[in-house]
């Protein structure tokens, strides 16, 4: 055998090097892959709720009202009478919907952002860096609450509220990406070989872009779930007769000095659940692209 | 007793994930007093491991499976953390690579000292470690006056004559110095190098002087030992070895040194690189890369055969030499 | 250093969303100028430590209102912190040290604790202490009937609104028990939740600086294992950590919001939910820049601290 043979290094097509680490052997496959499921489960069970609820979720009146989990009504119902299995059921849309277009505007905006003003440079860059860090500095959720108040509550407006909370996250992650491998030597040695510079950004900045990316995106869901749910809690969320796990865990409080605990803790644990899947991918697949966290 | 350290068939494995890499494979070394050893080779060879084994410093992911290490009539693996840590810093010492980042950045250079001082001897006052930290930097060449200064206010040829000074104020019979000159430039470089050298003579010391730097193993070392892919290749008198080397690997190694008298044209190097630990090659470790290899270097694992003079070499090549002398 | 953030988007405030019955309090509130010079005459006002009157009815000036209900605010936000960077850091270092089952329950628990909406944690506190166990309060900051006192010295009160130091500074020991059993769930909820940021940034700077040469180096002078990983490992883990908590304060104000809805704490955060629900932009408006201001301060707070924890840094 030559020593050749033993040190050639197989190359790997982009989608096996973004999905080797959910796959491959090793650390955080644990957690990503429970992570994956938690968030595969939900998603099919929220798009298939029409198919799995065994009841109308908004229909009033279906049992007495705050009783506890039984056989008829395996959650119980809520103060109204509905069933909250199929309100748990149908809850999830909303939220996961947010949180998808959340995530898209961000990447669609963020991104782009990021990667033009790093590579730019200079006083562009400076600028644009100080407004994202402003906007980053700022809470999360009061931020939010000033944009929905103004624009009221829609699917679009709560997606482009938290969107424009992450924004600078995806920006400063990215920008910080792009400016380290800017003054790599193999960059400048692809231009002084007459590399463009939209091709510079696509063959050597980008793939090493997006195993950040991943990581931020996956947080970016997790938060967006929880900050849906906290407008949900101050009023400023949906109409209250939608199946939402963030209304139900926002009125089911009222009847907790009665002891009526089942309408909180599955609507809360819901979307426990949601946040926590998406951040047990996020954290899974940081621990396996990034050595040092092992 | 003439021999400090003697080191029996030392193994140490590390334990990643699903692989394991032996970074140090049935090493047995001696050290005599007031001897310089040596102990060279390419990043890998497992001499940083050896030197942390004998400190008792492995640690998980990092095992010592086997292997006996006597310190001065003392088995070093049979004893208790706490004793293990009485004896560093008071009779074996390290010094580490890079002085910049060896120092605490949050402490000042004195607290290093006296800190230390004081984990050793309870009853040292502050006043007492004080003194002694500052009469060390003095030795070393460094003002008494900077003993309150923070490490990033010192140069890298500074830092490491604090992290010399901090090896020896306690006096230990053994120091371990591994590549203590190689982050710095030639010229700070040869000044440590001296300052080791006259400490060494000042003190009394033993010293095993770890790296990859033939030139200085030339100049400083009584004995050296040559290691490959957590393996001993050879062990010889300092002389001997850079005269007559046995081992393939040593000879490559010698010849790779670029000689300014000689119009080398072409560097030399060794074809191929340095063994994954975690699945090292079958039989001799170097046989890929080796030009004289043949079918028994693929299959066994060569022993040390002792080829005279306190000499000794793990190849196979010297079976025959040795049976010629017998 | 800090640049005030938000400032423009505030103009979109300005939005008339009274009914036209209200026009003559549109006047009065000077809604009918054109938005620039609303805009001016808001920071002009600002300037002068005017934020502003309140569109709700009484007209009431909204600056006074602020730093009535902040003091809330800051005394939950303060012991929420304690909570979470005792938990936090004592969590991660463990995690850090410990490899095996105790090192994944620190990860997971970093992970899972985060991933609780703080209202929700809340929720089940009050229900498990609350309700089924009738061992704490479950809202409000004093029992009725607890009166709170203050220190009166000349002809004037001192009293910071913060109920546990102004009733230790006056002597009430009942008040000051009653104000931290009030305390407890509130501040257990939103600390524990912000706790999950530092087990986890403590843990994995942790386990990086554990493996830094000095660490190393100070094991091999034979020093205390217990020196080792505190003095050594844990000082240096930290110092990136203090970078960041101006972002955890903001993070601790979002979290404060809801903590205080979720246990009727007449704090900022309410005062901020309350009147949003009214629409009162002013006080929304108000609300906020108060906001920013505090955060601001905080980073300069931090970013000091930080240089002084940080030799390398020395102004």
């Amino acid at each position: 055998m030559t020593i050749t043979q033993r040190t050639r290094v197989e190359p790997q097509s982009q989608l096996a090097k973004l999905m080797s680490p959910i796959f491959g052997k090793g650390y955080g496959r644990g957690l990503m892959l429970v992570g994956l499921c938690i968030t595969i489960f939900l998603t099919v069970m929220s798009i298939l709720a029409p198919f799995i609820a065994p009841h109308d979720p908004t229909t009033i009146g279906l049992g007495p009202p705050n009783s506890a989990p039984s056989a008829v009504f395996p959650l119980g119902t809520d103060q109204y009478g509905r069933d909250m299995l199929s309100r748990i059921i149908w809850g999830g849309r909303f939220i996961l919907l947010v949180a998808v277009a959340a995530v898209a505007i961000c990447l669609l905006i963020g991104l782009p952002i990021g990667l033009v003003s790093a590579y730019a440079g200079g006083n562009v860059d400076r600028t644009v860096a100080l407004v994202m860090d402003s906007i980053y500095a700022f809470p999360s959720l009061v931020l939010a609450i000033m944009i929905i108040s103004v624009f009221g509550v829609t699917i679009i407006n709560e997606a482009l509220a938290i969107a424009v909370v992450y924004i600078p996250s995806y920006f400063r992650v990215v920008r910080s990406q792009v400016l380290s491998i800017k003054e790599m030597p193999y960059v400048d040695a692809a231009k002084s070989a007459g590399a463009g510079t939209p091709s510079v950004l696509l063959r050597y900045i980008w793939p090493n872009v997006t195993a950040s990316v991943v990581v931020v995106a996956t947080v970016n869901f997790a938060d967006s779930i929880l900050t849906t749910a906290g407008l949900d809690f101050i009023g400023l969320g949906l109409p209250v007769t939608l199946p939402d796990w963030g209304i139900d865990l926002t009125y089911g409080r009222q009847a907790l000095p009665l002891g009526v605990w089942w309408t909180i803790v599955f609507s809360g644990g819901m979307i426990l659940l949601a946040a926590l899947g998406f951040s047990l991918i996020s954290e899974g697949y940081a621990e396996r692209v990034n050595p040092k966290l092992r | 007793m003439d021999q400090l350290l003697q080191v029996e068939s030392l193994t140490v494995e590390y334990r990643t994930g699903d692989a394991i890499a032996t970074a140090v494979q049935a090493v047995s070394l001696d050290l005599k007093r007031g001897e310089t050893l040596g102990l060279v080779g390419e990043s890998g060879s497992g001499k940083s491991t050896f030197g942390l084994a004998v400190m008792g410093l492995i640690r998980p992911p990092g095992y010592v499976t086997d292997g006996k290490l006597t310190f001065d009539g003392t088995d070093i693996r049979s004893l208790t953390n706490e004793q293990l840590r009485e004896l560093r810093g008071k009779k074996v010492a390290m010094i580490f690579q890079d002085p910049m980042t060896s120092l605490n950045p949050v402490k000042k250079v004195g607290d290093h000292f006296i800190e230390y001082i004081r984990a050793h001897d309870r009853d040292a006052s502050e006043q007492s470690a004080r003194s002694t930290a500052k009469t060390v930097l003095e030795d070393l060449g460094i003002p008494a006056s900077r003993v309150d200064d923070y490490p990033h206010q010192f140069s890298g040829g500074m830092r490491q004559r604090v992290m010399i000074g901090l090896a020896l104020a306690l006096k230990p019979s053994l120091i371990i110095a591994d590549e203590p000159t190689t982050a710095l430039d030639v010229i700070v470089e040869a000044q440590i190098l001296k300052q080791l050298s006259d400490l060494k003579e000042k003190y009394s010391l033993s010293l095993i002087l770890i790296t990859h730097n033939m030139g200085i193993v030339a100049e400083m070392a009584d004995r050296v030992a040559v290691m490959y892919a957590g393996r001993l290749a050879e062990v010889a008198p300092a002389v001997s070895i850079f005269e007559q080397p046995k081992h393939p690997y040593t000879q490559a190694l010698l010849d790779s040194i670029p000689n300014i008298l000689t119009s080398d044209k072409v560097l030399k190097t060794i074809p191929g690189s340095p063994p994954d630990l975690t699945t090292p090659p079958s039989g001799c470790p170097f046989h890929p890369r080796c030009r004289y290899v043949f079918d028994r270097c693929r299959k066994e694992v060569p022993m040390l055969i002792e080829t005279g003079g306190a000499s000794a070499a793990a190849c196979f090549l010297l079976e025959g030499e040795k049976a010629r002398r017998t | 250093m800090r640049v005030l953030p938000g400032n423009p988007v505030l103009l979109k405030f300005e939005k008339n969303t009274d009914p036209a019955l209200l026009a003559q309090y549109t006047h009065a509130l000077g809604l009918d100028k054109p938005l620039y010079v609303q805009y001016f005459d808001y920071l002009w006002g600002l300037l002068h430590g005017d934020l502003g009157l309140s569109m709700a009815g009484a007209f009431e000036p909204v600056g006074p209102q602020i730093l009535s209900r902040f003091p809330a605010t800051l005394e939950l936000t303060s012991y929420s912190f304690i909570v979470a960077v005792i938990v936090g850091v004592l969590l991660g270092a463990l995690g850090a040290r410990k490899t095996g089952a105790t090192d994944d329950s620190v990860k997971v628990f970093g992970i899972l604790i985060y991933a609780f909406p703080v209202f929700f944690l809340g929720m089940i506190l009050q229900l498990i202490f609350g309700v089924w166990f009738r061992i704490l309060p479950v809202s409000g900051r004093l029992d009725p009937g607890v009166i709170p006192t203050y220190l009166s010295f000349g002809g004037h009160s001192l009293q910071t609104g913060i109920l546990t130091l102004d009733s230790l500074l006056s002597g009430n020991l009942p008040e000051f028990v009653d104000a931290v059993r009030h305390l407890i769930l509130p501040a257990t909820a939103l600390g524990l939740v912000i706790s999950g940021i530092f087990v986890r940034m403590t843990r994995a700077n942790m386990m990086e600086t554990m493996r830094a040469d000095f660490v190393t180096a100070a094991r091999a002078r034979g020093l205390k294992e217990r020196t080792v990983v505190y003095s050594y490992a844990l000082r240096n883990a930290l110092l990136p950590i203090v970078t960041i908590m101006g972002l955890q304060f903001a993070l601790l104000l979002s979290g404060a919001i809801l903590t205080e809805t979720e246990f009727s704490i007449l704090g900022l955060g309410s005062y901020l939910v309350d009147r949003i629900n009214f629409r009162d932009y002013t006080a929304v408006q108000g609300t906020v820049v108060f906001l920013a201001l505090v955060i601001s301060s905080v980073s300069l707070i931090v970013d000091i601290l930080y240089a002084y924890l940080d030799p390398r840094v020395r102004l």
